[in-house]
């Protein structure tokens, strides 16, 4: 009798290596991205300088502080605001609205010329400085508020030669605001 | 006597060898992890805008202005493979990687979408469901083996109205083409 022997190498086993695969899965990256809203500026105050007179033979300034301190006088520049009548100098006063705790910076420029509105003639507003209520800094440089808001306030010096006629002088003040 | 005995032993074998064996493991299977947004930092827009970051972290931006923020980066996926068994055999996998155009997302006053898809894989220089590319895992030799890959692509923005944080969902899919034993 002759026994025949099966060969142990079974198809029973799994795994056919060669095999073309269909196993597929997906799965969802993420792109992520902060948008954030443009600075808004909104004029609250104008700089002025108030009703001032000035000597014929010397001239004088008026200094206007951000922080809202007393103005100051100097040479032959005096207030000319009566008592009682609101005409006193005050500083420019601005709102900014942004992205919440960002801080932001403001440039002004080195000077401005008022020009009067009845004579030609034109006066200059030198020593422009600022002052951010969020920071207490007057270095430029503002900071917003949890809610994106913050305030700031802007100083200066004019300069009224000897002899200026009595007119109102008007100035653009222009200025760059911009996200640190 | 020895004869009688044969033809039982003969049998018995014959029944051990026809017993099925268990099989152990299970189907290879392919999965993706991500493991890195694609960021694309913080930015200010007017109306609309774009930005473009690379599979290399290259910026390009289109009327947009960059701010200090999260610095824009590629994604970063890595692929999976589990072989579904413990044999050592050295293989050679070839899958077909595709991404699809992220649905547009809108918060508040923010519109967004991403698409341009392109990855750092060889012939990957863009990516889309009707567009994919061919990945390779080379030498596999353990159970479980992995490739890594970084993806850019471009966000586009719409702003109405206030700023806000999005979030772009990248669909992306991987499929097993072939497995190869290497001789």
């Amino acid at each position: 009798m002759t026994c025949v022997l099966l060969s142990s190498t079974a198809p029973f086993f799994a795994a056919d290596l060669a095999a073309q695969g269909t196993s597929a899965c997906c799965e969802s990256g993420r792109a992520v991205a902060r948008i954030v809203a443009p600075l808004k500026v909104i004029p609250l105050a104008e700089l002025h300088f108030g009703s001032l007179v000035v000597g014929a033979q010397d001239g004088g300034t008026v200094t206007v502080r951000p922080d809202g301190g007393a103005t100051v006088y100097s040479g032959s520049a005096r207030s000319g605001c009566a008592l009682g009548v609101r005409c006193g100098a005050h500083p420019g006063w601005f709102r900014v609205e942004g992205e919440p705790a960002r801080q932001y910076r403001i440039t002004l420029p080195p000077t401005v010329m008022a020009r009067g509105l009845a004579l030609p003639v034109l006066l200059e507003v030198r020593q422009l400085e600022l002052l951010s209520r969020e920071l207490g800094s007057s270095t430029g440089l503002g900071q917003l508020d949890e809610r994106g808001h913050d305030q700031f306030l802007v100083g200066g010096t004019l300069e009224v030669p000897a002899g200026t006629a009595a007119d109102i002088f008007r100035a653009e003040l222009t200025l760059t605001v911009a996200y640190e | 006597m020895t004869r009688a005995f044969f033809p039982f032993l003969a049998l018995g074998l014959l029944v051990e060898t026809f017993v099925p064996v268990p099989l152990f493991g299970k189907t290879p299977e392919v999965s993706i992890i991500p493991e890195r947004a694609l960021q694309f930092g913080t930015f200010m827009v007017f109306g609309s805008g774009s930005r473009l970051v690379s599979a290399s972290g290259a910026i390009s931006d289109s009327s947009v202005i960059a701010l200090d923020g999260t610095a824009p980066a590629p994604a970063r996926f890595t692929v999976r493979y589990d072989r579904g068994n413990e044999n050592n055999h050295v293989l050679d996998i070839e899958l077909e990687l595709a991404i699809s155009d992220s649905p547009r997302t809108r918060v508040d006053g923010v519109e967004a979408s991403v698409s341009s898809f392109e990855t750092d894989l060889p012939g990957g220089a863009q990516v889309s469901s009707t567009k994919p590319v061919r990945m390779m895992i080379a030498n596999c030799r353990a159970r479980v083996c992995t490739r890594s890959f970084q993806v850019g692509g471009r966000l586009e923005v719409t702003r109405s109205f206030g700023g806000a944080d999005v979030e772009v969902p990248i669909p992306i899919d991987v499929r097993i083409i072939a497995v190869e034993r290497q001789r």
